[in-house]
């Protein structure tokens, strides 16, 4: 299937490993040109460097600082001549019950994943309108709809990015930039290397469910891998998924428990 | 992107008209065998005709999915003709409107028929042979009338939620075998049943066309209708390796019109 993503200049965030840097990869085979841009210069250049990409750049940003980004978006612009593409998956995932997770990494968790992102929508958009449209896809994981065990703050500030991708799109909408999320679990990157799923084991599945260990780790019986994800961002990038907006896509081997 | 489905083979119910019919064609163009099944003789004929010579092999065979023997002959039939399924696409079925007080049972009923036990049917044929092969992706296209229920579309409303209910309870049950199972939901799509709708609307509300098919394009805040090669695509993509991980998931391609936050 031809994406017609060719030419086309993407800026990745929290792209110097696992998902964001398989999302970048991914659309440099579709033939964009992509940005990627993290805290950590070295990694930066490592990430950059492995992608091998004639005109691949990375950028050093704090997405929670909003000058910071508004230099990102203009150095992107600057360098490109312009943005088509933004995937917003910088962040991570703070463990912990309420009452071990401190207030001021709340705060922190929320800035990163929501109003990162923000700042990222309120520079880029006006520039998406002027060139007639643009795709601005949200990496959310999957705790924002499965809230999961002693994982409050990731499941509040995940949740929230869902309310957030969907407003964004009813307003964006009519200038044809369209806004959409992938929503990962079970994913084998960095993140999850330490993560243990123990604790939810049982969590909402029936007794015959329990007994068969189905959902153990995941329904499908196997993990996904961060491509998994860059596949299903590739897509929602191209121009074959011109009506789709407001929505998003479960990459989670089943992991979501919602019929809708 | 390489979807890899080269070789491989789909059925696609309801695939003699709109959206059926353009994932029929999707599918086709990506290298897939394709068994198209419809009501209508020679609806499904024309449709046929028009989609030969796009991939490597369509076949269509007449049935009424509301008929359990003739489900089962549409799956021998497509079977023995292809070798293998590994696709299916249920898309079959209508959009039956009403309220409450003016939906007979008969109405319900027949809305039920045609998209929680013709779908189901479809499905449970096609199981067993998806399971030998270790290897299934099924898609069912479930109206957003599932998400977003109207006074008047109370029929619609309920079918399309328990498909929806249906699509995530197989996914369960059948993930271990590696067979996948999604929803697709489009809405205000440029098909004959979006025609058809501005006709009633058109006749029940006195207006004009233009009034009539502006009510759908309002609906949704990018403005337009979404057009069957679209879904098409969508579908091609979900049914495709590059979804390997995805299942249980509904995708909607509605131009924004459904109104929840985590759908």
């Amino acid at each position: 299937m031809d994406l017609g993503l060719t030419g086309k200049t993407a800026l990745i965030t929290g792209g110097t490993s696992g998902i964001g840097l398989a999302v970048a990869r991914r659309l440099v085979d579709e033939g964009c040109r992509v940005a990627i841009c993290g805290r950590d210069r070295a990694k930066l250049d490592a990430a950059v460097a492995e992608l091998n990409a004639r005109d691949a750049k990375g950028i050093v940003a704090d997405v929670r600082n909003p000058a910071a980004v508004a230099t990102l978006v203009d150095a992107v612009i600057g360098g490109f001549g312009g943005i088509d593409i933004v995937v917003s998956n910088a962040g991570t995932h703070i463990a912990g019950r309420f009452d071990e997770v401190a207030t001021e990494d709340l705060i922190r968790h929320f800035n990163t994943k929501v109003v990162g992102p923000w700042e990222l929508a309120r520079r880029v958009a006006p520039h998406m309108r002027e060139r007639g449209g643009g795709r601005f896809i949200v990496v959310i994981g999957q705790t924002g709809k499965v809230p999961q065990a002693s994982a409050i703050a990731s499941n509040i500030v995940n949740a929230a990015q869902h309310a957030f991708v969907k407003s964004l799109s009813d307003e964006l909408a009519p200038h044809n930039i369209l806004v959409n999320a992938v929503c990962p679990s079970r994913i084998r990157s960095p993140l999850t290397d330490g993560l243990t799923l123990y604790n939810e084991v049982y969590l909402g599945r029936s007794l015959e469910q329990q007994e068969s260990k189905w959902g153990a780790e995941v329904p499908l019986g196997r993990w996904g891998e961060a491509a998994d994800i860059a596949n299903a961002v590739a897509f929602v990038a191209s121009s074959r998924a011109g009506f789709i907006c407001g929505a998003n896509i479960d990459v989670d081997g089943g992991h979501q428990r919602s019929i809708f | 992107m390489d979807l890899g489905l080269r070789g491989k083979t789909a059925l696609v119910t309801g695939g003699s008209r709109g959206i059926g019919k353009a994932v029929a064609r999707a599918l086709l163009q990506e290298g897939c065998a394709v068994s198209i099944c419809g009501r209508k003789a020679d609806t499904l004929d024309i449709a046929k005709r028009e989609l030969a010579g796009l991939g490597p092999q369509v076949i269509g065979i007449p049935t009424d999915i509301t008929d359990e023997a003739a489900v089962r002959r549409f799956v021998d039939t497509s079977l023995e003709t292809l070798g293998r399924i590994d696709i299916l696409v249920n898309s079959a079925g209508t959009h039956l409107r009403g309220t409450v007080e003016t939906t007979t049972l008969d109405i319900l009923e027949r809305q039920l028929r045609d998209k929680v036990f013709g779908f189901f049917a479809v499905i449970q044929a096609v199981l067993p042979i998806m399971k030998r092969q270790r290897d299934g992706r099924i898609v069912n296209i479930v109206g957003q009338a599932a998400r977003h229920p109207h006074p008047d579309r109370f029929p619609s409303g309920v079918t399309n939620a328990a498909v929806m209910a249906m699509t995530k309870s197989i996914a369960d049950a059948v993930a271990r075998d590696n067979i996948r199972v999604n929803a697709v939901c489009p809405q205000y799509i440029e098909s004959d049943l979006l025609a058809f709708l501005i006709d009633k609307e058109m006749r029940e509300r006195g207006v004009d066309r233009a009034t009539a098919a502006a009510g759908f394009t309002r609906a949704n805040p990018m403005g337009r209708t979404g057009r069957p090669e679209e879904v098409g695509d969508l579908v091609a993509f979900m049914v495709s390796n590059c979804a390997d991980f995805v299942t249980g998931s509904s995708v909607s391609i509605d131009g924004g019109y459904h109104r929840y936050v985590f759908g």
